[in-house]
């Protein structure tokens, strides 16, 4: 997945989790050095807020 | 967060009233409208993911404490070869801005900014400067290898800053042209300085606003 494909599903987690209930503006801090993060980081980052959404979805069901 | 991650001289430790990244990250912040929708349960979620990124963000911050302390060594020298290198560092300067401007809860830099942020924050604001300059090279002489180069360059911010006139401006567009072997333009740009000589190096202003002319 290229960096426009990434940023792209990452403002999606985003704008996913701020519907959830999550923190805006720490959500956006992440995603305006998201570019300067290294593949390693960016997995972890992706895996965290996957299984964050994940997480807060069960709580609705 | 560990309070040795970041230096004194980059980030001020206390400056009342000011957001950093940690304050995103706090367990126990009190911003209402989160606070109101936010049941106990989600919090514990929130608050597990939020500590699991306090630790990516502890590792990404001493990584990058490491590359600050190489552009420092670099721009310390003040040896023009350190161009190439300091422009591997681009990217690095550009985070510590935004994370500068991140712990002063994203408003603009101003004046109650640290010596060494400003000197951050003048560093990235170059970029639109030689931004600039590059559409107007492109505009003045018609040739979008210009532009090309400046897509090269965005992230050179601090050439600016070495920089004191036009001149020198150019001369260091085109040593970055050879840094990154873009011959052709590097050949481009010493032609046109022949054209350039015409309007006058005494600063950038007076390249920046230059009017295009007809091929």
């Amino acid at each position: 997945m290229d960096i426009l494909q990434q940023k792209i599903e990452l403002q999606e987690l985003i704008n996913d989790l701020v519907s959830l209930g999550e923190d805006k503006e720490e959500l956006d801090f992440w995603s305006d050095f998201f570019e300067t993060l290294d593949d390693e980081e960016r997995q972890k980052l992706f895996s965290n807020l996957r299984k964050e959404k994940e997480d807060l979805e069960k709580l609705k069901k | 967060m560990n309070e040795n991650i970041f230096s004194n001289e980059i980030v001020p430790q206390e400056m009342p009233g000011l957001k950093r990244p940690d304050d995103f990250l706090d367990a126990k912040k009190t911003d209402a409208t989160v606070e109101k929708i936010v049941s106990p349960e989600k919090k514990k979620i929130m608050e597990a993911a939020r500590e699991e990124r306090r630790g990516l963000l502890e590792r990404y911050l001493l990584k990058l404490k490491k590359s600050v302390a190489e552009a420092k060594e670099a721009i310390n020298k003040k040896i023009p070869m350190q161009v190439q290198v300091l422009a591997s560092m681009t990217t690095e300067v550009s985070t510590i801005v935004l994370y500068a401007q991140a712990i002063r809860g994203k408003n603009s830099l101003n004046e109650k900014i640290s010596p060494k942020e400003r000197l951050l924050a003048i560093l990235s604001g170059g970029l639109n400067d030689i931004a600039k300059l590059l559409l107007a090279l492109a505009a003045t002489t018609g040739n979008a290898e210009y532009a090309k180069l400046g897509a090269t360059v965005y992230g050179a911010s601090w050439v600016t800053l070495l920089a004191k006139n036009g001149r020198e401006i150019l001369h260091i567009l085109k040593y970055i042209a050879n840094c990154f072997e873009l011959k052709e333009v590097s050949d481009l740009m010493a032609k046109s300085e022949e054209t350039l000589e015409q309007y006058g190096y005494d600063n950038l202003e007076n390249i920046l606003e230059l009017e295009p002319t007809e091929q």
